[in-house]
């Protein structure tokens, strides 16, 4: 197993309709290995009637890929950049892009094409993080009245993506078919200083203070460009809202002139444990679909509480092919946040399986997570990050 | 704390995960609300059709439910059947065939995957229960009105099934190899539906052919059953998701449209081949007539010199041929008696529901695990799922077909037959009364003087009723009197009948569609697929709507006799013209969901009314056609909503200034 910690994730969220020209600009930089999945933004629409008398504003979902692939963290910004460039995300609409350090554990380590690197976007110190993203899962069908919420307030562009649940389900024998599988996961892109407020909204439209309500994490990012499109309609005036938006929090130094009648939401709510100042790690384990199970199961075992699994479609665009590359384009990632302290026992767990060495080899993302919130009450055997055990673990080192 | 540590630290010693123990009042909540979430979606599904037909029989076509126990413990059957079919099918079916697709490309490649695509495609042709349905439908042909369909309907119904199930098998093949090879959707419709239509307009214009075009267009929708279609989508998916992102055909649909044309040109080449072998369509005389070479083709059309006989029986007793004619056509023979039709016995009919379920989901299932087995060698994921989802789906079929025969067929049956009614004067049962030369009389009538006869039925107060001098017998004084219903919409003529009935089967369409398991299983894929961007229930209502359309001329063309063909090309030309302008992956949802509407809610509906109808109008070659109507216009109505979803979207990354 190889362990690389010299990379940052470049995450890049696109309307369907400019995917075909992330794709070209991702050949160009032949970039070795990309993950995409499948998602939608949402985005509200003000439709006007009869001459203007009869207005309405209704949420549109629009298809989109959340495009996740790996780079040297020298070319971190450049490459950035030239995407942004190549696929236009400065107009709004059309999507996002930022990046975060990450660590692989992989059979074979990543090689790039560093000299067509350098060329085309040349080194550079990455740049601070800057934004923060919020992942929230919640039970299929739940997201739509979050998304608006949030669209209403203008804060954030949610993408959404359909995702299923594993965990405590697994052990209740056949009796697992009446525990819906399905989620949502929601992702936002906001600026460091709405995060907090953001958090605070989306605790209480997906009530996150009762069990089995869902699970929302935090990590910093550094974002290039941010999709600000929240609604769009016949427009009268010459620039749009978002330019204007822009424009506005640039002069104010923040969002917080738009939060017209809105508080900071106060934590009032005793079964939520929020341990935004441990450290935690989000382990996202990506092997072809289908071989997953019994390697998050290990994970599970090992200290994991819950894990969320999606599909991913796999994409090289290297020149050169990696041997150990995977036939298959067809992968699942699997998320697990778990305490830092336990994390490298997870790893090591998984590495003893036949994770690393099947001839479908997988691989391990590790980033770090900044805050997690989720509902774990007193009779709950086993919690979001390994069960009572853990919790006491957790405490004495606190202590 | 070491202790703890040491726990978590070694998996492999850490005691295994022990099941959770859930308290027996938990076990009976979580069963309750997931069966009670489950049962009510198939209420919803259902209860358009139920209510729709019996406010329809009871109100507008003025007929009372007849056996309506049996039809509410049916249609309770009904609904249970589809939500354990349904289940089955995403619990057991569907991961079945997707793991197959996943994983059979990389241990097998190509090779392994064709074997594995004709094996299945074969196989659920063969299991598909609804194929039936056409063989139902051969009931009403006669020998010498349509030679070669009574042939592949009857004798020739096995060549027939394997024709289809060479179509369907062809068509996994190479849906397969689009998805591995990455060719694109629309080319393959481009080529194939021109052919079909081409064909079709030749078929039309030979008598001997064209009942069999009509036929072979209906196979199209008939043979995609409500096993083979999620089953096939979901193999689709998983070879489709081998191939990755940047094949342009790897949205995972598209098999199911293969699957309903290939058979159509199979059954064509099949027609062809047969051609030469029957007689010309010609009166039943010329049919029987002892003449070498038409006897020689007639005798292979029926099978053998015996089942010849036994047809020419059966036309005298029908009063086509007279007993004379038969002596002279077939001296020989004896006074061969014709078995009457026997109604199956309730318990038959359980048996044959249980084994027509078995039959229908077992060979796939065994053929989808063998092949995991044995040929991908690995496990099958969530076993104890995958058993109870084959049950499941088993359990549910059973129910299902059971619950459709004495209950939504039936209610359909009754609504069918008494269609008729709305635009017709049907006649009723004779009964005969004593009367005399007095009791007849001339009456003024807006139409000129009429003659009425006085008669008296039991004891019933005398009537007046339309007096017809060719059922009086003078010399016995008896009046064979046949009393006519007059038509429910008569006051307004007959064209508002038959817009009444065409508006009825519009509607009776629509519901029917929104029950249909198949369009579920597609429509939940397709929300899957595009993140819920286009909804399982926008995709199921504007297939509902295209079936409604399609249904209403299908009808039309029964009542008006219209040319097959012609309907066909003037609605696929706009289809295929539609689909120039729509994506990629709209395209083969659009003519996917043809596949996926005439399934086993639909069909026993359409040909419950559809043989009513025919009958009626005197069409020969019994309801066809109506299948394949209903086909082509949920492709259009699904399009026309694809593109304007398609444009939306694309206003999302354009400005739109108004200055």
């Amino acid at each position: 197993m190889q362990r690389q910690d010299d990379l940052a994730k470049i995450t890049c969220v696109v309307d369907d309709h400019v995917l075909a020209a992330l794709n070209a600009a991702l050949q160009t930089l032949e970039i070795p290995e990309v993950y995409l999945q499948r998602a939608k933004q949402v985005m509200l629409v003000d439709h006007a009637r009869f001459l203007g008398l009869h207005t309405y504003t209704t949420p549109e979902e629009n298809r989109a890929a959340l495009c996740r692939f790996y780079v040297p963290r020298q070319f971190q910004t450049g490459v950035m950049r030239q995407i942004t460039e190549a696929l236009d995300l400065y107009l709004p609409g059309r999507g996002s892009i930022y990046a975060k350090e990450v660590t692989l554990l992989r059979r074979t380590p990543l090689e790039f094409n560093t000299k067509l690197l350098t060329e085309l976007c040349g080194e550079a110190k990455p740049e601070p993080t800057n934004y923060d993203v919020l992942a929230c899962i919640v039970q299929r069908g739940a997201a739509a009245a979050i998304a608006a919420a949030i669209l209403e307030m203008g804060l954030s562009v949610p993408l959404i993506s359909f995702a299923a649940g594993m965990g405590g389900r697994d052990r209740m024998g056949l009796l697992r078919i009446t525990v819906p599988v399905d989620k949502e996961i929601m992702y936002f892109l906001a600026p460091r200083h709405d995060a907090e407020l953001l958090k605070g909204i989306i605790e209480r439209k997906a009530r996150l203070d009762l069990p089995g309500h869902g699970f929302l994490y935090q990590y910093h990012v550094n974002a290039l460009a941010v999709n600000l499109r929240v609604r769009r309609g016949n427009r009268t005036s010459a620039a749009t809202m978002e330019q204007i938006i822009t424009a506005l929090d640039q002069l104010r130094g923040s969002s917080e002139w738009r939060r017209l009648g809105v508080t900071p939401v106060k934590k009032e709510i005793k079964e939520i444990k929020e341990y935004g100042k441990e450290a935690f790690s989000n382990f996202s384990l990506i092997i072809d679909e289908g071989l997953l199970t019994p390697y998050v199961q290990t994970a599970l075992r090992s200290g994991a509480g819950g894990a969320t699994r999606m599909p991913l479609i796999f994409q090289s665009y290297a020149k050169k092919k990696d041997e150990n590359a995977l036939a298959s384009g067809s992968k699942e990632v699997c998320d697990l946040v778990v305490p830092q302290m336990v994390s490298e026992m997870l790893a090591q767990n998984i590495k003893d399986t036949d994770f690393f060495t099947r001839p479908e080899a997988g691989m391990i993302e590790i980033t770090s997570v900044h805050g997690t919130i989720t509902y774990t009450g007193k009779d709950r055997v086993r919690g979001q990050f390994g069960g009572r055990n853990l919790f006491a673990l957790l405490r004495k080192t606190k202590n | 704390m070491s202790k703890i540590i040491q726990a978590v630290e070694d998996p492999e010693k850490a005691p295994p995960e022990k099941r959770r123990r859930i308290p027996l009042r938990q076990i009976v909540s979580l069963i309750t609300s997931y069966a009670s979430g489950k049962i009510g979606a198939q209420i919803k599904a259902v209860a358009f059709v139920v209510v729709y037909l019996f406010l329809a029989q009871t109100f507008v076509l003025r007929m009372p439910i007849q056996h309506a126990l049996s039809v509410a413990l049916g249609v309770g059957a009904t609904v249970i059947g589809l939500a354990f079919f349904l289940e089955g099918l995403f619990l057991g079916i569907m991961p079945l065939g997707e793991q197959c697709g996943l994983r059979l490309p990389q241990k097998t490649g190509i090779w392994g995957v064709a074997v594995f695509a004709i094996v299945i495609g074969v196989t659920a042709t063969i299991a598909e229960p609804a194929i039936n349905f056409l063989k139902i439908q051969g009931s009403a042909v006669n020998a010498w009105d349509a030679p070669l369909l009574y042939l592949l309907l009857n004798r020739g119904a096995n060549w027939l099934v394997y024709a289809i199930a060479a179509g369907v098998g062809l068509s996994v093949l190479l849906g397969m190899f689009r998805f591995i090879y990455g060719w694109a959707f629309k080319p393959a419709v481009y080529l194939v539906m021109p052919l079909l239509l081409l064909l079709g307009v030749f078929f039309e214009y030979s008598p001997l052919l064209r009942p069999v075009a009509n036929l072979a267009w209906d196979t199209g929708g008939v043979t995609t059953g409500p096993v083979t279609v999620p089953l096939i989508i979901a193999l689709g998916l998983g070879v489709s998701r081998i191939a990755g992102a940047k094949k342009v055909g790897a949205s995972g649909l598209g098999v199911v449209t293969l699957a309903s044309a290939l058979p159509v040109l199979a059954v064509f080449i099949l027609a062809f081949a047969l051609g030469p072998k029957v007689p010309d369509v010609a009166s039943a005389q010329e049919f029987f007539s002892a003449q070498p070479e038409i006897r020689a083709k007639a005798e292979y059309v029926a099978g053998s010199p015996q089942a010849l006989v036994e047809l020419a029986a059966a036309a005298r007793q029908k009063g086509v041929i007279s007993p004379r004619e038969y002596n002279n056509y077939f001296p020989a023979a004896a006074d061969t008696a014709v078995a009457p039709l026997e109604t199956a016995p309730v318990n038959s009919r359980i048996i044959a529901a249980l084994k027509s379920s078995l039959g229908t989901v077992l060979p796939l299932a065994v053929v989808l695990i063998l092949t995991i087995w044995l040929v991908v060698r690995e496990k099958i994921r969530e076993t104890d799922i995958t058993v109870l989802g084959i049950v499941f789906t088993i359990t549910g079929m059973f129910l299902f077909t059971l619950g459709m025969e004495r209950g939504i067929s039936e209610l359909g049956a009754q609504a069918g037959a008494a269609l008729p009614h709305a635009y017709a004067e049907t006649t009723q049962e004779a009964t005969l009364v004593r009367a005399d030369d007095s009791a007849v009389f001339t009456a003024a009538t807006p139409r000129g003087p009429r003659q009425y006869i006085w008669i008296q039925q039991n004891k019933s107060l005398p009537q007046a009723v339309p007096f017809e001098p060719l059922n009086y017998d003078p010399r016995t004084g008896i009046y064979r009197y046949i009393p006519v219903a007059q038509a429910v919409f008569a006051e307004w003529g007959p064209t508002v009948g038959i817009i009444v009935v065409l508006i009825f089967v519009y509607i009776l369409g629509f519901g029917a569609t929104l029950a249909e398991p198949s369009l579920a299983a597609l429509g939940a894929t397709v929300e899957d697929l595009t993140t819920g961007t286009y909804k399982k229930s926008t995709l199921i209502f504007m297939v509902a709507l295209g079936v409604g359309a399609g249904m209403s001329v299908g009808f039309a063309r029964i009542l008006f006799d219209l040319p097959l063909a012609w309907i066909l090309v003037a609605s696929y030309i706009p289809a295929l013209l539609l689909t120039m302008i729509s994506a990629e992956d709209f395209a083969a949802i659009a003519w996917d969901s043809a596949g996926v509407t005439t399934g086993p809610v639909t069909v026993p509906l359409v040909i419950a009314a559809g043989l009513s109808i025919g009958r009626e109008s005197g069409i020969t070659g019994g309801a066809f056609g109506i299948v394949a109507a209903a086909s082509v216009f949920p492709i259009l109505a699904v399009l026309i909503s694809g593109i304007l979803n398609q444009n939306n979207a694309r206003k999302s990354i354009t400005s739109e200034v108004v200055l």
